[in-house]
């Protein structure tokens, strides 16, 4: 569990996303998902599918990592297609019994949507699959600095990531401890009726957020006891370097949006 | 912001989480089951109030974002946000904005009937009325399908409104919501 927050989805490879700057990788996934949703004729489709198996290919990771991302969301986009094929209206007419008439450009529509949905699922994929939270994280920070001016608090936020990133796995072993000394005191968690189940969250929860608040009042005095203030001016272990390939990596994202833009305007 | 909001913005946040890994409760009329996460998300407005607990929601999404498994059944990245779901996400910090304002006005003489009301029109209303609307955007089908889809969830989230009330309730003297009457005034009373 420790392991599994600090890492998130990341593995491990030597691929060239593994070594991009967190920050240019942030920047280019924003360029691509604008062009993907720019995407509006089948000529854009079969581009975009390349750009995504080359990408995939180019990580190094294996294509298991990548269909988990899908599998959660399968039920609602199996939906959609049904949908579309039922109740969408079309003019070149395939299939018709009774009153179910199934159109060519519903069966279309359908499918590009969910196209277009696991296109996108795919390549943010890509970007937390190749990056830990923490750099990630400090890519944003840096990316979000100009916030500041709109006085958004980015370097306390940053530091709060940071807290909660720490305190997850201290609060399941709370988690843990209080629903043992529960049990102890001969609560019943295996009740059968689920309206008992959801009220035995109760005495779970309270106990966990008097001790969280307990928590946060003493490192909030060991902050300020140490004169830490917001966080500005804090200096880092990493530091982050834009290097050529961070360039190109944009400029390649850059050159994407317009291919696409150029697409879409044309018509295919 | 000092200190002790943004601790405790983040130590909630990170309860958010906690609250995801306790094992879905299944009911055995409706296919979908109950997450504690909400009700987390409920707890955070009703309990940390406006602004630190739409805080919190904010650095939990985040954390999402950047590729940490927090959400119930192990699922996060930023491919949540490009999915057809993403609507109930966006719709979290607005909850617990709506319930943290309420809870705030109530505040002075709070009853658990009021709390249960705040966290039904926040947490469960609010969170359907954003979500289901985009689910049917993002997958171009009619609105209102999306809105009796959406109904399946009522009755377990009705449950954990009731639920977050109660823990609010219980927990009233410990939050660091302020009254609205300052206590100074109040021991100036007394003295008098």
């Amino acid at each position: 569990m420790i392991e599994n927050v600090l890492i998130g989805q990341f593995i491990d490879a030597s691929s060239i996303f593994h070594r991009l700057d967190p920050r240019s990788k942030l920047i280019s996934l924003f360029c691509i998902i604008i062009a993907f949703l720019l995407i509006d004729n089948i000529s854009g489709y079969i581009l975009a599918s390349l750009l995504v198996v080359g990408c995939i290919t180019l990580s190094q990771i294996p294509l298991r990592f990548f269909l988990k991302g899908l599998k959660p969301i399968l039920i609602i986009l199996a939906f959609t297609v049904f949908y579309h094929i039922l109740f969408t209206k079309g003019e070149n007419l395939l299939f018709q019994y009774s009153i179910l008439s199934i159109y060519k450009e519903s069966i279309i529509e359908g499918f590009s949507i969910v196209l277009r949905i696991f296109l996108l699922v795919l390549i943010t994929s890509l970007l937390t699959l190749t990056t830990k939270p923490l750099d990630l994280a400090h890519g944003f920070e840096i990316l979000c600095k100009p916030l500041k001016r709109l006085r958004f608090p980015v370097e306390q936020f940053s530091l709060m990531l940071a807290i909660t990133l720490r305190f997850i796995p201290t609060i399941v072993m709370e988690l843990d401890k209080i629903i043992e000394a529960q049990k102890a005191r001969g609560v019943n968690f295996e009740d059968k009726s689920f309206v008992k189940k959801v009220l035995s969250y109760i005495p779970i929860i309270i106990p966990l957020l008097f001790t969280s608040i307990q928590r946060a009042e003493n490192l909030a005095n060991a902050i300020d006891a140490r004169a830490y203030g917001d966080g500005s001016g804090r200096t880092r272990y990493k530091v982050l370097h834009f290097e050529n390939r961070d360039y190109q990596v944009i400029g390649i994202s850059l050159l994407v949006v317009g291919v696409f833009f150029l697409l879409r305007m044309v018509g295919g | 912001m000092n200190t002790k909001d943004m601790v405790m913005a983040a130590l909630f946040a990170a309860v958010i989480a906690v609250l995801g890994l306790i094992p879905p409760i299944p009911i055995s009329f409706i296919p979908v089951p109950i997450t504690a996460q909400t009700l987390g998300i409920m707890l955070a407005g009703s309990f940390l109030g406006r602004k630190v607990g739409t805080l919190s929601v904010l650095v939990f999404l985040v954390l999402v974002a950047l590729g940490t498994p927090l959400l119930s059944g192990g699922r996060g990245g930023l491919s949540v946000f490009m999915g057809p779901s993403v609507g109930y996400l966006i719709s979290w910090p607005i909850a617990a904005f709506a319930i943290g304002y309420l809870t705030e006005k109530f505040w002075d003489n709070m009853k658990l009937w009021k709390l249960i009301i705040v966290n039904f029109v926040g947490g469960v209303l609010l969170i359907n009325i954003i979500g289901a609307p985009v689910m049917a955007i993002m997958t171009d089908t009619s609105i209102w399908a999306s809105i009796t889809g959406a109904i399946v969830f009522l009755p377990g989230d009705s449950i954990k409104a009731v639920v977050a009330a109660m823990i609010a309730v219980q927990l009233k003297a410990v939050s660091p919501i302020k009254k609205k009457t300052p206590i100074l005034t109040q021991n100036m009373q007394y003295s008098n």
